[in-house]
């Protein structure tokens, strides 16, 4: 019975006995070991503890607690307990100075926090895994036709060879991507579809040993080992079957069907892995063109893992004898690609290559920290400001407490800790703010960030953060503050010394008038170039005219063809439809297909973008014939049209001698039929790429029609009913062309977005600043305004004495922000190849966005503090 | 009129307290509370309220002997004072005029 005996958590109980008053203790403490043990026998121990903590945490409360004081007076615990309370006093008592300190620096804070957790969760990507360090991908580095392009992207027979011919790597492991897949499900006796935007990915077994995916029902070995086998997250077994154990199922995609045989574990956020159906590579056929070398798709990509010990730099000097053994040279004898190995970690920042998930580029990270560290300095400045205003109200309780025989250590500690608990405070406030805003900031920027303020990261940021503002904006005051000479003091004489710290504030003013124009400065630029790029002719029609994708297959390619060719036709004959184009993509679009062509009098190797289209596309898109004719409506390779910039690239300066020149492109020669004149391919972003437009019907993927602008919403039922007899197991879609070409700015948009919040709250902080100054110079001048409306001053000159102050403020702050601000857009702007110019309107417009701002937040306690009767301030003497 | 508020969960306190008549400690009277008035109440608030009544003056408590059982910490007992007893009286004589000044009508129907 004895040894037996069930027991209540013992930290629970510890953690009672040491915040229980010690009068209370032993009886509080006997009830609570009765309750437990009625407890384990009613709900059992598991209950009966539960129970026992929450009792424990319900006691926590102020009559149950002992004193903070204690029982020994041997420290200073009473003085902090009382700086604590007259801290918060003053802070009552004080509720506009409180509200503009906890609120300037709760903006500062809760802006701080999210660029923080954005840049954490930016760095935690695929850090969880066991192997991280020996964990690569292999990449590939191609020479272009300027300098050098770099892909993912890896030829499909590369991982096989890199088993073989590498000893020093223990697992391969290779995966290809397919985005935006149909999964036909079958469940019991019922057919279902499933467009996954996620899309699903081809691999082997290796991926499980080299990533740290648990395998929850099934064997990790004998996932992928076969044909026709899938692995399935947790998460999608339940969308597709309702059950977890979805092992047997089947499942089908791309004409193909799968059998379940291993159900994994959900991937976290943080991973450039997504993958929630996983299907045996085995399982696809090898086609000749797959074991090419020299074609390269970016969603084939390869991972190793390298043996334990092993040096990466081991494999990497191996590496330009692999690429001599399997690559062919060109025709100058040289190999124009290489491979590279890239660490696991730098997989989320490095831009060069892509990833199935949106990146956090290196730079985008610095940008945060800085814009953090901006906003943060612009609140402790605020902070400080208010402070030594305030310190002029304090003076009497400083000489006070100096005559009682206060060290100004002492002193100093007192206002440090009235600083601590406003920054607190702003912290807890923050955080609820940082919750609330964070269900605008994931689904807008797509973001899956979670406030969890437990978490080590978390903490030590909140720690450090709460430090670090305290020291920079409690310490200079206190220090200003407990300084006072006590007989000065105590008559509120303390101007003697007050005009060096009204200098230092308003070197602070500066300063955050300084951040304000950047940020003014960078918004201003970046609307402008939105706007510029909005507005830029891209060299083809957009109006009314949709797209619809067109299921791709890898098999049965004659079949599919004709459905195309049906397709088009019948929805041609379609009312209201004016044209209609089968093709790859539209003008411009976000994927484009790369490849080299050479032509025949030289060696050189140039690289252009590929559009395969019909007859129709130029019609339909009214891209404009330099020379020559327009593209033929053939089904197959026959000849090309290509862009101005090709023909200038290839050397003819005029655009007429191309024609009937040959290029030679995929193991072909092909003539050119006609020139187009050039059109953006991508966003503006981008500058005019060569482009080569020719006929391949297994390349369409895409159906444009032009409609007539009345009753679209008809004719485009029209179409879908025409779609879907052609293709009854797939699931129509559409989407209107102009929206596309706005798509293209997506993250452009968002960008312009989240600058202008950032701008909008360094304002904010700048103003309350600014009013802190304000109020502050009001109070010092209340007699000087005073004496000079006796002697017959008007309230405007007297305002305009204030903005006088405040101008050369601002004035100076310009000086200084915009040949930095200028430079730094110079710096982003680089990154368009399309941009505005940094001209002068924009700093004055930003000079003047400024002064209105600072004059709109001055202008009311300057007129006030102007028409106030001269009276009541000279009879306070 | 008292110038002492009594709370109407101190008031419940103070009677089940009375109820048990110096067998009062906090499990049981948790227990009568839950049995009498079918009221789920934490140690937490219960404590709380027994010291502030303690303080007050109309509660006594004293300990009694240190048993086996709850290992081997020993009772508190708590007791009405007479203060408290004039307290507890006075409440209930307001209540009692409360009932007796509503019109016999309201309360009919």
């Amino acid at each position: 019975m004895k040894e037996s005996k069930p027991v209540p958590p013992s930290w629970s109980l510890r953690f009672f006995r040491w915040y229980c008053h010690p009068d209370y203790q032993e009886d509080i403490e006997g009830d609570l070991l009765e309750r437990f043990e009625t407890k384990v026998e009613e709900k059992g121990l598991r209950g009966a503890k539960w129970r026992f903590i929450k009792d424990v945490l319900m006691l926590f409360r102020p009559a149950i607690i002992k004193q903070v004081d204690g029982f020994n007076n041997l420290n200073s615990y009473g003085m902090f307990k009382s700086y604590f309370k007259i801290g918060w006093r003053n802070l009552l008592r004080n509720k506009a100075y409180t509200s503009i300190n906890i609120g300037g620096l709760s903006l500062g804070v809760t802006c701080c926090i999210v660029l923080f957790m954005i840049v954490d969760l930016g760095r935690s990507f695929d850090m969880y895994h066991e192997k991280m360090d020996r964990i690569y991908r292999v990449v590939t580095k191609s020479k272009a036709n300027e300098g050098y392009s770099f892909t993912q992207g890896i030829p499909r027979p590369l991982p096989d060879a890199f088993k073989e011919d590498f000893s020093s790597v223990e697992e391969v492991a290779f995966t290809s991507y397919r985005r935006g897949s149909l999964i036909t499900v079958f469940n019991h006796d019922e057919v279902k579809k499933y467009q996954e935007e996620e899309g699903v990915v081809f691999s082997e077994p290796s991926f499980f040993r080299i990533f740290d995916r648990k395998v929850l029902i099934g064997s990790t070995e004998k996932g992928l080992d076969d044909s026709n086998e899938a692995v399935i997250s947790q998460k999608l077994a339940l969308k597709y079957f309702g059950k977890v154990d979805a092992i047997g199922e089947t499942i089908e995609y791309d004409g193909v069907i799968y059998k379940i045989t291993a159900v994994m574990e959900d991937f976290p956020t943080n991973t450039d892995l997504p993958f929630d159906l996983m299907l045996s590579y085995i399982t696809i056929p090898k086609d000749f063109e797959q074991q090419d070398w020299g074609s390269i798709s970016d969603s084939d990509n390869c991972y190793f893992l390298l043996k334990d010990g092993v040096s990466i730099a081991l494999v990497e000097q191996l590496i330009p004898d692999f690429v001599q053994k399997y690559n062919e040279e060109n025709a100058n004898g040289e190999i124009g690609t290489t491979y590279i190995l890239q660490p696991l970690r730098t997989l989320h920042t490095d831009m060069r290559f892509g990833n199935y998930n949106a990146k956090l580029p290196l730079a985008a990270q610095i940008a945060f920290v800085v814009i953090a560290i901006f906003l943060l300095a612009s609140s402790c400045i605020n902070f400080v400001n208010l402070a030594t205003a305030e310190a002029v109200r304090r003076t009497p309780e400083v000489g006070v407490r100096k005559v009682l025989g206060s060290s100004r250590r002492q002193l100093i500690y007192q206002f440090v800790i009235e600083a601590l608990i406003v920054v607190i405070s702003s912290v807890f406030l923050s955080l609820f703010a940082v919750q609330f805003m964070l269900g605008y900031i994931n689904p807008y920027m797509n973001f899956s960030l979670t406030l969890n303020v437990l978490s080590k990261n978390m903490l030590i940021f909140l720690f450090l953060l709460i430090v670090t503002v305290t020291v920079l904006s409690g310490l200079y005051p206190a220090w200003m503050i407990s300084g006072f000479k006590p007989i000065l003091a105590l008559r509120k004489l303390t101007n003697r010394r007050g005009s060096n710290a009204f200098g230092l504030r308003k070197g602070l003013i500066v300063f955050q008038f300084f951040i304000s124009q950047l940020f003014i400065i960078g918004t201003i630029v970046i609307t402008l170039q939105m706007e510029f790029m909005q507005n830029q002719e891209m060299g083809f029609a957009q109006e009314a005219i949709i797209t619809v994708p067109i299921p791709s297959s890898e098999s049965n390619k004659a079949e599919n063809a004709s459905r195309k060719r049906t397709l088009k036709n019948e929805i041609l004959s379609l009312p209201r439809v004016e044209r209609v184009s089968l093709n790859f993509s539209p003008p411009s679009s976000n994927t484009v297909i790369g490849s080299s062509f050479t032509m025949p009098i030289s060696t050189d190797e140039y690289k252009t973008q590929i559009k395969q289209a019909d007859g129709d596309y130029m019609d339909l898109y009214q891209l404009k014939l330099i020379a020559g004719e327009q593209l033929l409506d053939r089904d197959s390779l026959t000849n090309v049209v290509v862009n101005e910039k090709l023909a200038h690239m290839v050397g003819f300066e005029n655009s007429h001698e191309i024609i009937g020149k040959e290029i030679s492109l995929w193991g072909r020669n092909l003539a050119v039929r006609g020139v187009v004149k050039d059109f953006n391919t991508q966003s503006l972003s981008k500058v005019i790429e060569p482009v080569v437009l020719l006929n391949d019907i297994n390349g369409y993927k895409s159906l444009s029609v032009k409609l007539n602008p009345t009753n679209i919403q008809e004719t485009i039922r029209h179409i879908k009913k025409q779609w879907e007899t052609q293709y009854p197991e797939f699931i129509f879609s559409f989407s209107f062309l102009d929206d596309q070409v706005r798509d293209l700015y997506k993250g452009e948009r968002k960008m312009s977005v989240l600058v202008r919040v950032f701008a909008f709250i360094a304002i904010c902080i700048g103003c309350l600043g600014l009013l802190g100054l304000i109020l502050f110079m009001t109070n010092q001048k209340t007699k000087e305004i005073g004496v000079r409306k006796v002697l017959g001053a008007s309230v405007e000159s007297i305002v305009f004495l204030f903005s006088k102050e405040i101008g050369k403020l601002i004035l100076l702050g310009f000086v200084l922000a915009a040949p930095i601000g200028g430079l730094m857009m110079q710096k982003v702007l680089r990154e368009f190849a399309y941009k505005v110019e940094i001209g002068p309107s924009i700093f004055v417009l930003s000079l003047i966005v400024t002064c209105l701002i600072a004059f709109v937040t001055m202008g009311y306690w300057s007129f006030k503090a102007a028409s106030e009767n001269p009276v009541n301030s000279l009879r306070s003497e | 009129m008292s110038k002492h508020h009594l709370g109407e969960f101190e008031e419940i306190v103070m009677l089940t307290v009375a109820i048990l008549h110096d067998e009062g400690y906090g499990i049981a009277i948790i227990e009568e509370m839950e049995s009498r008035l079918g009221r789920k109440v934490s140690i937490g608030a219960l404590q709380t309220v027994l010291r502030r009544l303690e303080n007050k003056g109309y509660l006594s408590s004293q300990f009694g002997e240190a048993t086996k059982i709850r290992g081997g910490k020993r009772k508190r007992f708590f007791s009405i004072t007479s203060y408290g007893k004039k307290i507890l009286a006075e409440v209930k004589d307001q209540r009692l005029e409360l009932w007796k000044a509503i019109p016999e009508f309201v309360l009919n129907n």
